[in-house]
């Protein structure tokens, strides 16, 4: 696969970098424990083989339904989880040879729930103070200072660093955890569902505020959602996962305009617009029919797929960019056409 | 205060709510979570109740089933008739009759409201026979057709499976089945897809809408997001700081919203295909339930605001031929 394909044709001189995250072939199994006369269930296979680059500056988004492997695959790239095979590179080095504090310093989470990831018993001062203090290495008049301007860079007043999490709402209470992300002076962000907690006049306003910081700062987002409008309005690139895999990836523009994996037009057709005049794609079956991921036989899709044929069920379709286009997993790929195919 | 309400054109209704009031009262802290909502729903009909967190449509929806905890909750005034019995005076014994039998609901998480040591079968079977006189066998019968009403395959199966042994459409596909056990004149779904995948759902959002054209009963549906609403509901209404502040026919509300909440609420959803861009976004926060301004509860974020918002109490009044609006200023544009 030519590296163009991998990060999008709109930025030629690009190419040339060191993207800022790559993730190579990154595997998670997780193994039931052995018990003694249980004979031991095969391994849930999580993740199974994704790759991805990540220029400086752009934001890469991974959409997908439960299941299918996002967050264990951010769990992976922040080191939380050890992987089962691959490699995550940080400017070309590959991090599990970097040292945590330096990790630290340039890669940084923001959950879902803010609530559950801040501590109650401190204050946002705090909070902020142990990342100032050992990642950024400021004494105590620059931390005051620093976080003051962190705050008010996320659109916090000042007044506000001596409250408690309980007090915030819960959008400002996703600014701190950004802000306390910032703090460390990270600039690749891993995302995972940010605003998925959030109502939407408050969801608009984190969008908005992550948008103005990677403009402003030059940061790198890995942004996991599962509402593909939000990621629309978010992201440059983006990578459709389903059972583990990558099964398109495309600039958000092409991906949303012209998509070639059945999963994906199924996915899109899904979002209630409202236009009850638009038909919508019905699935060859439930939801549900899907066993959990695990074999290499055929399309993990293939189950619920419109445009299934016998080859599908024994042939694992590769990632692939060719005949034209952009990287699909599809036999099928230029022949998807919901209209013509579905029923 | 100008007491004027507009009858809906059907003036058979099914439920009428008028002036309800619920308030809860923490450390002497009074919170007025719904400050006298008016909802009329008619026979058929599918009504979605729309709002951000805290504006009170799931404190509606549990007076209405009068399943507020008391304390810290009361209904302080009020009435909701569903065929002119007044369910805020009706004793425990006809609640029971109701809640399940002519209005069932469902809500968010089929995992909290599922009995995780009984298989489905037997929840809804008991079900069943809290409300009718029906034997054993037939019970159990009815229970199967009911799992294919709602179109889980292998019913004879699953009535035997636990709620853990079932994915989270499946359960709510439960959940629905239980709702519809007594064959219900009002279905109240609260959030009742929130939690699933969009492609699960769109099955439920397909189901609910088969079942209401088979059986005809009404829909009071709660939810947060506009593009369900307008894929299942007739009418709109749209709560703000306890009070409702817009009521219209759903394709109005998106093309020409006559609130300016209504307005900017609609305008700060992302949607597809509008590509990267800076959304609009509604300065500031909802007052607080326990410091609701005078005037209105909006005014302090409103972009079309003048003074006369800000001062005594204001209606909902008649908008147009088939709308309520909660404003002075109907329709303004900044």
């Amino acid at each position: 696969m030519s590296q163009e394909h991998v990060i999008g044709q709109r930025d030629v001189d690009r190419v040339s970098t060191t993207p800022v995250l790559e993730v190579r072939d990154l595997v998670k199994h997780f193994t039931a424990r052995r018990r003694l006369l249980v004979p031991t269930p095969a391994p849930l296979r999580a993740v199974q083989g994704v790759s991805f680059q990540v220029q400086r500056g752009q934001a890469l988004g991974i959409v997908g339904e439960s299941g299918c492997g996002k967050s264990t695959l951010a769990k992976m790239i922040m080191g939380l989880h050890e992987p089962t095979s691959g490699t995550v590179l940080l400017e070309g080095r590959d991090v599990s040879e970097i040292p945590r504090t330096e990790f630290a310093r340039r890669v940084q989470f923001v959950f879902q729930d803010p609530y559950s990831s801040l501590n109650p018993r401190k204050t946002v001062r705090q909070a902020l103070d142990a990342p100032l203090r050992h990642l950024a290495g400021l004494d105590a008049p620059a931390r005051r200072a620093r976080t003051a301007e962190l705050l008010d860079l996320v659109g916090l007043r000042a007044e506000f660093a001596d409250r408690y999490p309980h007090e915030f709402s819960g959008g400002q209470r996703q600014r701190v955890g950004i802000a306390r992300a910032l703090a460390s002076t990270a600039d690749v962000l891993l995302l995972d569902e940010p605003v998925s907690a959030l109502d939407v006049s408050v969801q608009a306003q984190v969008l908005n505020l992550l948008r103005e910081l990677q403009q402003e700062l030059g940061l790198t987002y890995v942004f996991i959602a599962h509402d593909l409008a939000v990621v629309e309005n978010l992201c440059d690139e983006v990578g459709v996962m389903y059972l583990g895999r990558v099964v398109e990836q495309a600039p958000a523009e092409v991906l949303f305009g012209s998509p070639r994996h059945p999963y994906t037009h199924t996915l899109l057709s899904a979002i209630p617009t409202g236009d009850r005049s638009q038909r919508r794609l019905r699935l060859a079956a439930p939801a549900g029919a899907n066993g959990p991921a695990g074999t290499d036989e055929g399309c993990a899709f293939a189950p619920r797929c419109y445009r299934v044929e016998d080859r599908c069920q024994t042939d694992l379709p590769p990632l692939s960019a060719e005949p034209a286009g952009h990287p699909v997993a599809c036999h099928f790929a230029d022949d998807t056409d919901p209209e013509e195919h579905a029923r | 205060m100008s007491d004027v309400r507009i009858e809906p054109p059907d003036t058979t209704s099914l439920l009428e709510v008028r002036g309800l009031r619920t308030e809860f009262v923490v450390e002497d802290e009074v919170y007025r979570a719904v400050d006298g909502v008016d909802l009329t729903i008619g026979p058929g009909e599918s009504v979605g109740l729309v709002g951000e967190s805290g504006s009170g449509k799931t404190v509606t929806a549990m007076s209405i089933l009068q399943l507020i905890p008391d304390p810290p909750g009361r209904i302080v005034g009020g009435s909701i008739e569903i065929d002119g019995v007044d369910l805020v005076r009706a004793p425990e014994r006809v609640l029971r009759q109701v809640r399940g039998g002519r209005i069932a609901c469902v809500f968010q998480d089929p995992l909290t409201s599922l009995n995780p040591v009984l298989p489905v079968g037997d929840q809804l079977t008991e079900m069943m026979r809290a409300h009718q006189d029906l034997d054993r066998r037939a019970a159990r019968r009815r229970a199967r057709e009911l799992l294919d009403a709602v179109h889980i395959p292998h019913a004879e199966r699953r009535l035997e499976e636990y709620p853990h042994e079932l994915s989270g459409g499946m359960r709510q596909r439960v959940m629905i089945a239980m709702a519809l056990a007594n064959d219900p004149e009002l279905l109240i779904a609260d959030e009742p897809t929130t939690a699933l995948d969009v492609t699960v759902q769109a099955e439920i959002l397909d189901l609910l809408r088969e079942l209401r054209e088979r059986t005809g009963m009404s829909l009071l549906f709660i939810t947060h997001d506009f593009g369900v609403v307008a894929e299942l509901c007739d009418r709109v209404v749209v709560m703000y700081a306890g009070r409702v502040v817009e009521q219209a026919p759903v394709d109005k509300v998106f093309a020409d919203a006559a609130h300016p909440y209504t307005r900017r609420l609609v305008d700060c959803m992302p949607r597809l295909g509008e590509g990267r861009r800076d959304l609009e976004v509604i300065p500031g926060l909802p007052p607080a339930l326990n410091r609701l301004p005078d005037g209105c509860a909006f005014a302090e974020r409103c972009d079309v605001v003048e003074e006369a918002c800000r001062r005594g109490t204001i209606a909902l009044e008649g908008y147009g031929e088939d709308r309520m609006v909660r404003c002075i200023r109907p329709g303004a544009r900044p």
